[in-house]
């Protein structure tokens, strides 16, 4: 307090408190980082280390192409994983893989919008139909009923949809277009045969 | 002697002082600063790790759930009871602000991590923790306290990580060709608790919350001098 001030030398007048430590500092910045860390996750609610390596990426504009790349191979992986472990369990809700398939088509028609050149291009557009081949086959399993039930066809119309889309792109393989082709078929004949 | 920093609440103190009453705060002391930073530390350590999931199934590697209303709520009348029974220390000043925050956020986090899922379970348990909120505030000395709040996490603690999941692995009906029991008990079973299995490693992650939260009050056990 200055010289000469009303208040000065009263005992009540507040105090300045010692200056902090190094030490001190170091864990108000720690809190700080700490915070900063929960505020990140609670908003962003990222869900793998790899998507949030991608995700930084994709958003400072560095290799996008390869990044979205990355994610859809990653979201494609884990998808058809889990349709494997739950073939076991035909009650399984897969609304979750439907997700992340649907999350991996983003990403794959992402990098066909950043690709380069030919090569580039066409790789992505053999990952993403290999996406919607999954997600087709997947449709058209869970549409197809019992020899006691109906099939559903919404179902069942969701996944020749999908066959089409994979079917519309340009530069595939020849296999890959036989193997949706045969996929498709076996749509239509459910469709056409509800009950068989 | 009496400290001349520490307030006096006479009548004769408060005409007799020449200082508004803001200046007659008592300043906060180095020592009131540093148990806020560690208390806080401990407190966003709790939360980090309480809101952190790891689920079985899905592509999530980790998630991070904040937690809900119920949950909040709880967390405020917990942290008004706690701190009327002399359990949890706010401080002065801006320590007060960011100690309550912090308090409020924590213990609504460990209430995130001891409720089961949404369900009647939920609704049950959650009433039960704010009659546990009157018992507490009733009761003399703060050790008392801790305790009755002790014994209601260990009971929120084996309900949501021994009963649910046991009652989850044990109530699954087949689907019998037309028969689709299995769904009926699936839609019967999430009327009560809509039960999300994780990896194991979530219970040990939980654990460590729940540990933060007892040394953030650990840490400001010992009352600062006033």
């Amino acid at each position: 307090m200055a010289e000469g001030a009303p208040l000065a030398g009263h005992p009540l007048a507040s105090r300045p408190a010692p200056r902090p430590t190094p030490a001190e500092w170091a864990g108000w910045a720690l809190l700080a980082l700490l915070t900063l860390g929960i505020a990140y996750l609670a908003i962003f609610r990222p869900t793998d280390p790899d998507a949030i390596l991608n995700e930084i990426r994709l958003a400072a504009g560095f290799d996008r192409y390869q990044a979205a790349m990355n994610e859809g191979d990653r979201l494609y992986a884990r998808a058809t994983a889990d349709f494997r472990l739950s073939e076991a369990g035909e009650g399984a809700d897969l609304s979750v893989e439907y997700r992340m398939l649907a999350e991996a088509a983003e990403n794959y028609a992402l990098a066909r919008r950043e690709a380069e050149g030919f090569g580039e291009d066409q790789r992505a557009q053999i990952r993403l139909f290999e996406v919607y081949y999954a997600w087709s086959k997947a449709l058209f399993e869970r549409g197809t009923g019992k020899w006691y039930e109906r099939n559903d066809e919404a179902t069942l119309g969701r996944a020749r949809d999908l066959a089409d889309r994979g079917l519309a792109l340009p530069q595939i393989t020849g296999e890959q277009r036989e193997r949706m082709e045969d996929l498709a078929t076996k749509i239509d004949r459910a469709l056409r045969w509800p009950i068989l | 002697m009496a400290d001349p920093l520490a307030p006096d609440d006479s009548p004769a103190a408060e005409d007799s002082s020449p200082l508004p009453p803001t200046d007659r705060r008592r300043p906060i002391s180095a020592t009131d600063r540093r148990r806020g930073l560690a208390t806080s530390l401990w407190l966003a350590g709790a939360i980090l790790l309480g809101g952190l999931d790891l689920p079985a199934r899905g592509y999530e590697a980790f998630q991070f759930a904040p937690f809900g209303i119920v949950a909040g709520l709880l967390g405020m009348l917990f942290v008004f009871v706690l701190s009327n029974r002399g359990v949890i220390w706010l401080g002065e000043g801006w320590i007060r602000a960011l100690l309550l925050v912090y308090w409020v956020a924590a213990t609504a986090m460990v209430f995130r991590v001891l409720l089961p899922p949404p369900g009647l379970v939920q609704v049950f348990l959650a009433f039960s923790a704010a009659v546990a909120a009157a018992i507490v505030v009733s009761q003399e000395g703060r050790e008392r306290a801790v305790l009755w709040v002790g014994i209601m996490a260990v009971t929120l603690a084996v309900l949501r990580f021994a009963l649910v999941p046991a009652f989850g692995a044990r109530s699954e009906l087949p689907n019998w060709g037309p028969f689709q029991f299995g769904e009926a008990a699936d839609s019967f079973r999430e009327f009560f608790v809509a039960y999300a299995p994780q990896r194991p490693a979530a219970q040990a992650l939980h654990f460590g919350a729940l540990v933060g939260y007892a040394l953030a009050l650990w840490v400001q056990w010992d009352r600062p001098r006033d």
